[in-house]
């Protein structure tokens, strides 16, 4: 499964890489969303994890920019935040095509088993 | 009577008289010479002495002899008398008739009998009767006659007396015939009147039974006469009267006297009517009582009138009276409108349709600095500051048209020319025809109110500025609390995720026991960051009131075993005995989630403050009232009395060894009372030092969960 991680923190995509290539997955990172919509566009990803809060373009711009496109339903996006979004505001998010999404900080093995869950189309 | 009278004195002397007759007799045949002689003689002497005036006359009417008694009588002697013409001793008044009664004999030999006045030789007078018997020669020839003079004064006089006593007798008669008369028609027109009058009379006697009545009595008490008459008197009064009747009654026997009454009468069919009674007393001829008349006068329409009149008087003074009221009203409210015009502080003047004051108040003149008599007189503008003269002008064309003083703040100009703010309000005044010819308007010195209301306007704008600052520092502490949230959460991930993955063999190898060791330090530290992060979040959502609640069925008993399984293993390092006493079946409708996040926090408080070993902690969920109540109950080392109110206070923290060892935010409690209230609940503990403590909570079965609004300030 060739996963997308979109995270300005380069911790967070070095530990969510080591995790899944543990799990047998490929991994690729991009540090902005307007990277993160480049590559979307360049390669097909199984699944897309993005975060939300990021400086610049952030989450939402690239969900914005997807919708737009009409590409959220393809890409399998898995929303990973630690900004105090409400539920309800996941909810309409959920709404527009979004898979699932993950509160920060993660549990691991949590994510892992969610991420091949959204592969699957679970 | 006068023959009668005449020979009754002859009849007493009756054998002289008849002698008398015969010598006459004898004279009449004076042939036998010698019976002459002596009868001369006998003659003589009867001459002489025969009662009564007796004279003997010639033809010529001299007279030839007269007896003693004829001298006597007139006063002379025999000797003056012989030859003396007997109309000598006629009276005036007696001398034509006299004159005739001569003139008669000389011609028939006839006297009248007549009575002749005759006077005496002293000039006193008498009534003679004069009769003859004439004397004639021997060829029958009449040559004078024996007189006999009889005075008849005393009989004259009597018979004057008698036909003048007779006359008084027949003028009585007379008089006594025409009062008979008019007795008889007065006593007819007595009956008349009593019978034919329209007021009812009656007679009664002394008993009050009544002797007699009139027609219109009878018909007015509708019986016939023949009824009333004979009928008591009590019989034709009413009952009401009664006692009046009576009283009236005993007096009248008492004094005489009808004292005039109303008094009520009874008809023969039961009704009555009013009368007015008066009377008279009747009495027999020895002057004794023995009735009385009674005039009784039908008031019916007498009183119909007084009732009418009395209904009319008093309708005249009830609208007298109201009158008097509402003019005693009118001056009262006069009275209280000048005193109020006067004595108002409000500023009052009255202008005419042209802008003209016809009156202002004492505030008003003194208020613009005028007296009132300057005041007067002036047109409103020159009370007007220039600024608003415009808006007086729009005010007054408005008023003009509507009739009514719109309101409006105008600025009033003093006679120092100092301007002050009044609100202006009115009343039109209207002529007798409905026009308007002016208007009072109460200005109100707004001076005050527009100071107080700069004063309200600069706090207003303090408070909304103070308001903005709190509202941004709130919004900044929003922001900075998201921001830490995140800030501090976004490291953790790696950390945490970094420990988990270390710990996890298969992704980057195995780690000494050691390493592990110091490996699970770092991840329970920044789990509690982690939890902290959590609650500052949560507090923060509360405070703001920003948390959102679900509002569906929760399966208590199945939370409440869940809850006792899933912290079994958190009692294992302290070997605590963890019990679930809950029996009953409860269902809520709430929050789930939230409900454990509270179970939770005051179970793993309890786990804390419990003795490792011998601590023993027991929950429970029980029906109560229209609530589930929640108990989480510990043996551990309890909570002093004195600190259990701030107990549910952010930050605060019991002073304990256990506390330091905790740590904790300091906002576990607090969020655990913010969470049960917003659900509708309460939450209380019952401790005591070294006496275990028992957290209770209750959660209402069916509460309509606030939704959450934004708090809205708007000023």
């Amino acid at each position: 499964m060739k996963v997308l991680g979109i995270d300005d923190n380069a911790d967070i995509n070095l530990l969510l890489g080591t995790v899944l290539t543990a799990s047998g997955h490929e991994f690729t990172s991009a540090t902005d969303g307007k990277e993160g919509i480049k590559l979307i566009k360049q390669n097909a990803y199984d699944v897309v994890l993005l975060d939300l809060a990021m400086p610049e373009f952030s989450g939402f711009d690239v969900l914005e920019a997807l919708r737009k496109d009409g590409l959220i339903e393809k890409h399998k996006i898995v929303l990973l935040t630690a900004s105090s979004i409400t539920d309800e505001e996941i909810n309409e998010l959920l709404k527009t095509g979004v898979r699932s999404y993950l509160r920060k900080p993660l549990d691991i093995e949590v994510f892992v088993e969610r991420v091949e869950q959204v592969h699957r189309g679970q | 009577m006068n023959g009668k009278s005449l020979s009754a004195p002859t009849k007493k002397k009756a054998g002289k008289l008849q002698r008398q007759t015969k010598p006459t007799k004898k004279y009449e045949t004076p042939k036998k010479e010698l019976e002459i002689s002596s009868l001369k003689k006998r003659h003589k002497i009867f001459y002489d002495e025969l009662p009564g005036l007796l004279r003997t006359i010639d033809t010529d009417g001299n007279i030839i002899d007269c007896n003693s008694e004829y001298a006597n009588t007139f006063g002379y002697s025999k000797k003056e008398l012989i030859g003396k013409s007997v109309f000598s001793f006629v009276a005036d008044e007696g001398r034509q008739a006299f004159q005739d009664s001569f003139d008669t004999w000389l011609k028939t030999g006839r006297v009248k009998n007549k009575p002749v006045w005759f006077k005496k030789k002293d000039g006193t007078k008498f009534l003679g009767l004069v009769s003859a018997s004439n004397l004639y020669d021997e060829n029958g020839k009449m040559i004078g006659s024996n007189t006999l003079i009889k005075d008849i004064t005393e009989i004259h006089e009597t018979k004057s007396k008698l036909e003048e006593s007779q006359q008084k007798l027949q003028d009585q008669v007379r008089q006594l015939e025409k009062a008979n008369t008019l007795l008889v028609d007065a006593e007819q027109k007595y009956e008349n009147l009593y019978n034919k009058t329209p007021t009812l009379l009656r007679t009664i006697t002394i008993e009050g039974i009544l002797t007699d009545c009139n027609d219109s009595y009878a018909k007015a008490l509708g019986y016939t006469k023949e009824e009333a008459i004979g009928a008591s008197i009590f019989d034709h009064a009413a009952e009401r009267s009664m006692k009046d009747m009576r009283d009236n009654f005993e007096r009248w026997k008492e004094n005489h006297e009808t004292e005039p009454a109303e008094i009520w009468l009874k008809r023969k069919d039961g009704s009555v009517f009013p009368s007015m009674l008066s009377g008279t007393s009747l009495y027999d001829e020895r002057g004794k009582l023995i009735g009385r008349t009674l005039a009784l006068t039908d008031m019916t329409e007498i009183y119909e009138a007084r009732n009418k009149l009395a209904v009319h008087e008093k309708h005249l003074q009830q609208q007298l009276a109201q009158l008097q009221k509402s003019n005693d009203l009118l001056t009262i409210t006069e009275k209280r409108y000048r005193t109020l015009y006067e004595k108002t502080p409000v500023l009052l003047r009255t202008i005419t349709t042209e802008g003209i004051l016809t009156d202002c108040n004492e505030a008003y003149a003194r208020a613009l600095g005028y007296t009132k008599e300057e005041a007067i007189g002036m047109s409103f503008y020159d009370h007007t500051a220039k600024s608003s003269v415009e808006d007086l002008k729009n005010n007054l064309e408005q008023w003009k048209k509507t009739n009514e003083v719109p309101l409006k703040e105008i600025w009033m100009k003093r006679k120092d020319g100092s301007i002050f703010p009044s609100l202006l309000s009115g009343a039109s005044i209207f002529d007798e025809y409905g026009n308007v010819i002016g208007r009072t308007v109460a200005l109100t010195d707004m001076t005050e109110i527009y100071e107080a209301r700069r004063q309200l306007e600069e706090k207003e704008a303090r408070i909304r500025e103070q308001y903005d600052e709190l509202k941004k520092i709130d919004t900044s502490k929003e922001e900075f609390t998201s921001m830490i949230s995140h800030e501090l959460k976004t490291p953790l991930t790696p950390i945490m995720g970094w420990c988990q993955a270390l710990k996890s063999p298969k992704i980057l190898g195995e780690l000494s026991s050691k390493q592990l060791q110091a490996l699970d330090a770092i991840e329970t530290n920044a789990i509690k960051l982690k939890e902290l992060v959590s609650d500052m979040l949560d507090a923060q959502k509360l405070d703001m009131k920003r948390m959102k609640f679900d509002n569906k069925d929760v399966d208590v008993t199945e939370m409440m075993n869940f809850l006792a399984q899933n912290l079994q293993s958190t009692m294992v390092p302290k070997h605590i005995e963890f019990v679930n006493s809950t029996t009953e079946k409860l269902t809520l409708k709430s929050d789930r989630s939230r409900l454990e996040q509270v179970l939770n926090n005051i179970i793993l408080n309890a786990v804390d403050f419990t003795s490792a070993q011998t601590g023993k902690i027991e929950i429970r969920a029980e029906s109560k009232d229209s609530a589930v109540l929640f108990m989480v109950k510990d043996n551990g080392i309890g909570i002093p009395k004195d600190k259990q109110s701030h107990l549910f206070t952010q930050f605060y923290q019991l002073d304990t060894s256990a506390t330091r060892k905790h740590g904790g935010s300091g906002l576990g409690l607090s969020i655990c009372k913010g969470i049960v209230e917003a659900l509708g609940g309460e939450i209380w503990v019952e401790s005591d030092t070294g006496k275990g403590s028992d957290f209770y909570f209750t959660i209402p079965k069916q509460k309509k969960i606030q939704l959450t609004v934004e708090e809205k300030t708007n000023f």
